[in-house]
């Protein structure tokens, strides 16, 4: 028994390794991988190699140069297939910080936590911390962080009609001090964009 | 874009209306009437649901408008056409088209000819006067009346009655005639030395001529809401007001007498014996009753110190300071109930300070702040009050059942919804545009106002205040020029002066509504919720 017991054990081991080896090179690679999954796999039956990532147009939102509104930029958003996919793709964009002169309405270092989607068309927006804490107040500028929070969902997706905001998963009062952000809120009409700029490349 | 080039090239256009328009522009027509109408600093877009300013910047080529406000007050889309170089602006799916130096535009496929060429300016675009009334008015959903020389933009179905005042100076009497087309029912009421005739309308368009003091009339200005008011003279000690009615005027004739109380002022010779007012006796004012208890609401406080300047000052500290100056100045001068929501440096949660002038049944709650911007350069005052479009149909909804609750012409019953508590400001959203418009108006007099003065927001500190309120944002603290004056002494009295002078007028004004009228049915017990609209709100609805 013992002396066949050896090859057994060494074969197993060595059989477990092999796994081991194989999951971390698939793990590894979908890794890799991973963005381009959302891209159409195939075209005329191809595989598509190179940097194609299927992208969509849409509009974020920045303080304008006079500061007295946002404006529009038209950009370019890597696609996703489900709308809370999509949802976090564009507030990615809209996080990031965009190149002078335009000025972000969203603090800087505020990183996206989670987005959930309802059914009902709300969309949940998890930010971290740095929302309230490098909010510089104001109640214009805090209108400007919310309604571009709102506005690049909202003006982006159709299915999605509300937005609520959340700070590190939780329900908050206000941003600054001023607007009421603890239930879903609409576009407002009121606030709508007025003046954009075509085409800027990102 | 495909007409924008049409438009470009030319002869592609209609040839009569370029015919009619290369005419008129040779011949110089349009600009010399332009020219000879007075040409307003901005002009005041007037709605059912409010008012908003939109300013006017001189060109080589007259008054000119900004696209960029125009979209934000009519709600237009704007779209720039880099290739053909042209602009659009659409309102639902109807289209303008201007293409830069034509005077031309493209409306529905139609071409009407503009006073002047549309021009770029910065980031936006400007456009003549005469783009109201001939390319947004032919698109739009409701009327759109321009009214240059007034400076007015009267849109959908508002009153903005005429009213041209004439002044007889005399030694015995003295006479203001009030020309009043269309014409609109006036209200009457002395104010210790003032008479206000205020009109049944949204607001009046009033020319009112240099008075010449008589001891009786030391002045005539227009106040808000549509109301004339008479600043009388140490002669003056009784009036009788006559009426004479045309097909669509209404002449409005106040006599002005030394006679004492009671005895009728003698008629000047000449005019008919007039017919008084309801009840022989001038109506004499009785104890205002609409504004007796007022909170202010001093900004952030303790930890939460709100918006920092460059130079270091906290906007929980000017609004303190404001908030002091101000309740000694109306606790002074109008001896009514002041109470502050914090009187030193502590930490207030917002729902407090609305519960604390719901306790303290405030029948007008005035939140104080200083502003912040990303940008710098941006100055000026704000007045925000509650916008519920953001919240959806469920906070609208319950609105609208406030609304209800408005005591139907002709008086008899009078339903009273309940409003949840979440909500409270709902039924007071009128009056608090109302507000909003007096303090306005008030600082627009003495400090620079923003380019976004007058707003509706979604604003935590206001939806439960269940009384008319509005939020203050005095000036730009990010700005280094505007924090300097916000610390000093003369701006900070400017300031407090046109609060105050917004007070005393919403105040005159729900005091004459509630003098004129014959008094609200009272709420029933059980529905204590709307009582501090049944004292302000309706009186005020009733004035509408």
């Amino acid at each position: 028994m013992m002396r066949l017991g050896r090859p057994l054990v060494v074969g197993a081991l060595g059989v477990l390794t092999a796994l081991v080896i194989g999951w971390l090179i698939v793990a590894g690679l979908s890794r890799w991988t991973e963005p381009r999954e959302q891209t159409p796999a195939a075209v005329g039956g191809k595989p598509i190699t190179e940097d194609a990532e299927r992208r969509i147009r849409a509009k974020l939102f920045y303080v304008a140069e006079d500061g007295q509104r946002l404006v529009t930029v038209d950009r370019e958003v890597p696609f996703a297939e489900a709308t809370a996919d999509q949802a976090r793709r564009l507030l990615e964009a809209e996080l990031a910080a965009p190149r002078p002169p335009l000025t972000s309405a969203i603090p800087a270092g505020t990183k996206l936590r989670q987005v959930y989607v309802t059914d009902r068309g709300e969309a949940y927006v998890d930010l971290s911390s740095q929302l309230i804490s490098a909010h510089p107040g104001g109640s214009l500028n805090e209108l400007f962080t919310v309604h571009a929070i709102v506005n690049v969902l909202t003006a982006n997706l159709p299915a999605i009609t509300a937005v609520q905001i959340l700070v590190e998963g939780k329900e908050v009062e206000t941003l600054a001090g001023h607007v009421d952000v603890r239930r879903p809120l609409r576009p407002s009409e009121k606030t709508r964009v007025i003046f954009s700029r075509k085409d800027e490349k990102r | 874009m495909s007409l924008l080039r049409a438009l470009r090239k030319g002869p592609c256009l209609p040839h009569t209306a370029r015919t009619a328009a290369l005419l008129l522009a040779a011949i110089g027509v349009v600009p010399a009437l332009v020219a000879q109408t007075p040409q307003p600093q901005e002009l005041v877009v007037v709605r059912p649901d409010g008012r908003s300013q939109l300013s006017v910047t001189r060109a080589k080529s007259g008054a000119m408008l900004s696209l960029a406000d125009l979209a934000n007050v009519f709600h237009l889309t704007i779209r720039e056409d880099t290739i053909a170089g042209g602009v659009t602006a659409s309102y639902k799916d109807k289209t303008i088209v201007l293409v830069p130096n034509q005077r031309l535009a493209s409306v529905q496929g139609r071409v009407v000819s503009l006073s002047a060429a549309a021009t770029r300016a910065g980031n936006t675009w400007l456009v003549p006067l005469d783009f109201v009334s001939r390319a947004l008015a032919p698109i739009y959903d409701v009327p759109i009346e321009l009214r240059p020389a007034s400076g007015l933009v009267i849109v959908g179905n508002v009153r903005v009655p005429r009213v041209t005042v004439r002044h007889e100076a005399g030694t015995n009497v003295s006479q203001l005639v009030l020309e009043v087309t269309p014409s609109a029912e006036p209200t009457i009421a002395l104010d210790g030395r003032r008479l206000i005739v205020r009109f049944d309308a949204f607001m009046i368009d009033a020319k009112v001529p240099a008075i010449d003091d008589d001891g009786y009339v030391q002045g005539v200005r227009v106040a808000e809401p549509a109301s004339l008011v008479v600043e009388l003279g140490r002669r003056f000690k009784t009036y009788r007001a006559s009426r004479t009615s045309g097909t669509d005027t209404l002449e409005v004739t106040l006599d002005l007498a030394p006679s004492a109380p009671g005895t009728p002022a003698p008629s000047p010779p000449g005019t008919p014996t007039p017919s008084p007012f309801p009840g022989e006796a001038p109506p004499l004012l009785t104890e205002p009753q609409g504004v007796r208890t007022i909170v202010l609401d001093p900004g952030h406080g303790g930890n939460e110190t709100g918006a920092k300047g460059p130079g270091g000052t906290l906007e929980k500290d000017v609004t303190l300071v404001i908030a002091q100056q101000l309740k000694t100045l109306i606790e002074n001068k109008l001896g009514l109930r002041v109470l502050l929501t914090r009187s030193g440096d502590q930490a207030i949660s917002l729902d407090q300070r609305a519960a604390f002038a719901n306790n303290n049944k405030a029948d007008l709650f005035l939140s104080l702040h200083t502003n912040a911007s990303v940008r710098p350069g941006v100055s000026g005052a704000e007045v925000l009050y509650l916008s519920l479009d953001e919240y959806g149909p469920e906070a609208q909804n319950a609105a609208l059942q406030a609304a209800d609750a408005v005591p139907a012409l002709g008086g008899g019953t009078r339903t009273l919804a309940m409003v949840p508590w979440d909500l409270a400001q709902a039924p007071h959203i009128d009056a608090s545009a109302r507000l909003a418009a007096f303090v306005d108006a008030a600082l627009r007099q003495r400090v620079t106002m923003s380019g976004r003065a007058l707003q509706r927001a979604p604003l935590r500190v206001l939806i439960g205040a269940n009384m008319p309120a509005v939020l203050v944002e005095m000036g730009f603290l990010t700005n280094a020029d505007e924090e300097r004056r916000l610390r000093s002494k003369e701006f900070q009295t400017r300031l407090v002066q046109a609060l105050y002078q917004a007070i005393e007028r919403f105040r005159a004004r729900v005091s004459v509504g509630v003098a004129g009228a014959t008094g609200p049915t009272p709420a029933p017990s059980g529905a204590p919720r709307p009582a501090v609209r049944a004292r302000g709100e309706a009186a005020a609805g009733r004035l509408r």
